[in-house]
């Protein structure tokens, strides 16, 4: 599959995982947002020899993917952007920390412990991040950024790109498809027709934004999506739900010190 | 060049971040001052394209391998810096969130690292002061290969700092440094290359879509601007990066050493003799360092002098090759 049709499926895959009713789908999504934030930041901030920490921040991931019905597969898939860059970055640590630390029992090199505790910060953010994605959709994300008075400018912004990707993509498939079966062994473009190809893409954007411009106008679109497509309010479980992750993030954050 | 949300510490997500806030909230002023309400909506669908264009392969000649568009540049040239700005930030939240590429905690780092530098370095330095006596060809092809180097050489050198600031490897800097550069100074001029041909398709077709193209007459690059960015680049590089050169062995010395057990060969006999004691002469920054000292600034002064006097000499050798073309032709 090309980059542009597995990008396009994932895209799919996302909008219909967001598109479930479990109990992690129903929570606000302000209450989502900030919890990643706060887990993230948590995770992030763990010291870079301390797995046993980072192992009981696991049980976030693995309750939130209980509790949306989430599929580890395809939380798996994202991974391999992260992954790679994060073991170029951490391969050597092993080589240049050479000081003796204890792990559950045993003396491990510490640039051992900190390549084992980097891919585990870059597992566990990945999972956190495709908890929220996964469990809201870019529309209840805004609205939850609305509610953080984000600009409008910026919101509208990511609502359009977000509705266009899909339009855009598609047709970026079409364009590379067409051209591979004029060039079948060619890897990619080539240089001669590198602007004409992405040239024209550009100009048809171009003239589809005029387009959408007016269509705007005519549907009384005065500035910014004010209401995101989305309202939903804020309940108990929310509260509770919010509550309980809290401490149970702090706490460990805090025995972790 | 995507940063992860575990390769920053907090601290250094939370500075990064806000040095991106500032500069948004700068932008937002700036495209509400514009006040064209037509530009919302073109940002989100070129937004989207930029998106969907990043996902085409560009065949890159006489390499066999395949490159790809990052369009921050690309973006500026059409929206302007500001807009192209706020634009950057929606494609990069789309990207994180849908995609994971790049985390959430990262994002302020990423907005810096990609967005702050094409827009603002590449399109409000490099390409406004092409384009403000008016585009021609030559212009575009060089703002865009400039801008875009220069751009991710940046943006690579922000990851390291970034990186190392966070404590989360134990490279040490001069051998991260050197490990991001070199390949971004390839993927920079690959997306200088595709940029350009883009902009240039633009320019042919359509050129009052590029932002801030007042004039369309077909000016010539003038020759000091040329020499002026080339010598901005070559400063940086000779008196900047040079700093951070590895001190191992090169690929010559190396094999040597592995050979004959030592880097550098004795040779004698008269003729050697002489030509060490003129190279003891003329050496006068022996090593790339001043005289008896270890100062790093003898390795700056080497970088830029070394820069300086090859240019001087090729100056000199093509005022020479004028001449004889001008006297064969009399």
């Amino acid at each position: 599959m090309s980059k542009i049709a597995s990008a396009l499926s994932e895209l799919r895959r996302m909008e219909a995982a967001a598109a479930d009713k479990t109990f992690l789908h129903t929570l606000h999504p302000l209450t989502k947002l900030i919890l990643t934030v706060v887990y993230l930041a948590c995770v992030v901030s763990i010291h870079r020899y301390d797995v046993k920490s980072l192992i009981v921040l696991g049980l976030y991931p693995v309750a939130a993917f209980a509790l949306g019905n989430l599929s580890w597969a395809d939380a798996w898939r994202r991974l391999r952007y992260i992954l790679p860059f994060v073991a170029c970055v951490g391969i050597l640590n092993p080589f240049f920390d050479s000081q003796p630390i204890n792990l559950f029992g045993q003396l491990v090199r510490g640039g051992f412990i900190s390549l084992v505790t980097l891919f585990l910060k870059g597992l566990l953010t990945v999972l956190a991040t495709y908890t929220l994605i996964a469990s809201t959709s870019i529309e209840k994300i805004c609205f939850a950024l609305k509610v953080l008075h984000v600009p409008s400018v910026i919101i509208t912004q990511v609502l359009l790109t977000y509705r266009y990707l899909h339009l855009l993509l598609e047709e970026a498939n079409r364009i590379t498809q067409a051209y591979e079966l004029r060039a079948p062994n060619a890897s990619g473009i080539a240089m001669g027709q590198w602007g004409g190809l992405v040239g024209k893409f550009l100009l048809r954007s171009v003239d589809r934004a005029e387009q959408v411009y007016n269509s705007m106008l005519l549907r009384g679109f005065a500035g910014d999506f004010s209401h995101c497509g989305t309202r939903v309010r804020f309940g108990k479980l929310d509260v509770i739900f919010f509550a309980s992750c809290l401490i149970f993030l702090v706490g460990t954050k805090l025995m972790s010190n | 060049m995507h940063m992860a949300d575990a390769l920053l510490s907090p601290t250094v997500a939370i500075g990064v971040s806000a040095c991106s806030m500032v500069v948004a909230g700068y932008c937002l002023k700036k495209v509400r001052e514009e006040d064209d309400p037509k530009k919302i909506p073109l940002m989100g669908v070129l937004g989207a394209f930029v998106f969907a264009a990043q996902m085409i392969n560009f065949t890159i000649p006489g390499t066999g391998s395949s490159g790809h568009l990052c369009g921050g540049m690309l973006l500026s040239a059409v929206l302007g810096p500001y807009a192209g700005f706020l634009t950057m930030i929606g494609v990069l939240l789309v990207q994180c969130l849908l995609f994971a590429d790049g985390g959430l905690l990262a994002l302020g780092a990423n907005v810096w690292n990609m967005a702050f530098y094409s827009c603002f370095v590449g399109s409000l330095v490099i390409w406004q002061s092409f384009v403000k006596t008016g585009l021609s060809r030559g212009k575009i092809i060089l703002a865009s290969i400039i801008g875009s180097i220069l751009t991710l050489q940046l943006g690579a050198f922000s990851v390291t700092l970034e990186t190392l600031l966070s404590g989360i490897t134990a490279l040490p800097f001069g051998l991260f440094v050197l490990t991001m550069q070199p390949i971004h100074l390839a993927i920079g001029l690959v997306e200088g290359l595709i940029t350009a041909a883009v902009l240039l398709y633009i320019y042919d077709v359509r050129p009052s879509l590029l932002y801030g193209n007042a004039k369309t007459g077909a000016n010539d690059v003038s020759i000091s601007k040329i020499v002026a960015s080339l010598g901005i680049v070559t400063a940086f590089i000779g008196g900047g990066l040079s700093l951070v050169a590895s001190e191992l062995p090169d690929g010559l010395e190396w094999s040597m050493e592995k050979v004959a057990g030592t880097s550098e060969l004795e040779a004698s006999g008269s003729m050697h003799e002489t030509a060490a004691f003129l190279q003891e002469l003329t050496a006068f920054l022996p090593d790339y360092a001043l005289p008896g000292s270890e100062s790093v600034w003898g390795t700056v002064l080497s970088g830029l002098l070394g820069s300086l006097i090859v240019a001087g000499i090729c100056i000199v050798a093509a005022n020479l090759f004028k001449m004889f073309k001008s006297t064969a032709h009399e």
